[in-house]
């Protein structure tokens, strides 16, 4: 019994929008602003790579912008999506992403993904890297990237 | 009693008309993307190009044999694996058919995608998958059989440019005319499925000839 009612007033808590204000105003300013999940990188031996993940921004007031992303394992690393019109794919680079408050942006293929331009030596199977993404103008957070054979899945 | 018989009727129509509503959208589906074969005969035809290998190939070195042509580029990191990496999986799923078909990837970037560099790209997809290159003109050539349509543009991007491209995936037959397109985002097993069809068409009609061999049977839809 004790169990439903605390279930319910976590319930009411998450629907009272003054306690789920409350909440908010908790947040934790240490941690950071973005939460990344299911990085990968496909594998490859041509001389562009691309990587994919899901950005969720934790802030639920303000919006996050992933201003430039970087690693060391190629000269250069860019945000990239890729546009379907009538005739053609085309890619098209981004020069920064802004995730809403408390919303999400997924990198999957055949849409918005992290181009890795010359790349030091061949992506395979099992590896990883690091992948840095520069956070606003200040924040920065490293994240480990997998590299997989994948496909659309 | 008129009131049974009132309900009953309601009862009918409604029922009817849901299994209409439920079965018009799947014909107009499976009806929309058929190749027609007028169509057909606009895609493929000659080409001269060069291998992974500096080998000249033409379409004369395919004939006889069911082609599965793709139009990318090894700087494109997104879309052209994803293209690769489903023939490579469509090559698994034939199993021992896969040898009536030919895979070929070609380049729409010959300026940079010389031999040896597709040399290199390819060893991430199926070793069966013939990559060809060659000069401007002759990759204009092949693009233009294919309908393919492709833009080289310049991006501020350390890429310098892009190659904007149409993403077709073209199953040819023995006489290199065109049995099915597949869009981008056809998956594998759309691919194998209509495959395995193809050749199953084929070899019914050659085991027992009918005046239907050979003709509209392997011009089947997309999609499914």
């Amino acid at each position: 019994m004790r169990y439903v009612m605390t279930s319910c007033l976590m319930l009411a808590a998450l629907m009272h929008p003054a306690w789920a204000e409350e909440a908010v105003t908790e947040q934790d300013d240490t941690l950071p602003p973005l939460e990344i999940t299911n990085a990968w990188a496909r594998a490859t031996t041509g001389p562009t790579g691309a990587v994919y993940l899901t950005a969720r921004n934790m802030n639920q007031q303000e919006e996050t912008v992933i201003a430039g992303v970087s690693t060391p394992i190629a000269k250069a690393a860019e945000l990239h999506t890729t546009i379907k019109d009538q005739r053609f794919m085309r890619m098209v680079k981004m020069q920064d992403i802004a995730i809403p408050p408390a919303g999400a942006v997924v990198m999957q293929p055949g849409g918005t993904h992290i181009m890795l331009v010359g790349l030091e030596g061949p992506l395979e199977e099992g590896k990883g890297f690091p992948l840095t993404i520069e956070i606003g103008e200040e924040d920065e957070l490293t994240i480990p990237v997998v590299v997989m054979v994948k496909g659309i899945e | 009693m008129k009131w049974l018989l009132f309900l009953g009727i309601s009862l009918m129509l409604t029922v009817g008309a849901v299994v209409l509503w439920q079965k018009t959208p799947v014909t107009a589906q499976s009806q929309a993307p058929q190749i027609i074969e007028q169509d057909a005969q606009l895609f493929g035809g000659a080409f001269e190009l060069v291998d992974a290998d500096g080998k000249t190939r033409t379409d004369q070195d395919f004939q006889g044999q069911f082609m599965l042509v793709y139009f990318g580029f090894t700087y494109c990191p997104d879309i052209c694996p994803i293209g690769l990496i489903r023939i490579t999986r469509v090559l698994q799923q034939l199993g021992d058919s896969a040898d009536e078909v030919t895979p070929l990837f070609i380049t729409v970037d010959p300026e940079r995608d010389t031999p040896e560099q597709l040399k290199t790209y390819m060893t991430s997809f199926d070793e069966r998958i013939v990559a060809l290159t060659g000069s401007a003109e002759q990759i204009k050539q092949a693009a233009n059989a294919y309908k393919v349509y492709y833009v080289k543009r310049e991006e501020d991007s350390a890429m310098e440019y892009l190659v904007d491209h149409s993403a077709f995936t073209y199953l040819m037959d023995r006489e290199g005319q065109l049995v099915h397109h597949f869009p981008h985002e056809a998956t594998d097993d759309d691919i194998a499925k209509a495959i395995k069809r193809v050749l199953a068409a084929e070899f019914k009609a050659g085991a027992q000839p009918s005046p239907g061999a050979g003709n509209p049977e392997q011009l089947t839809e997309t999609g499914e």
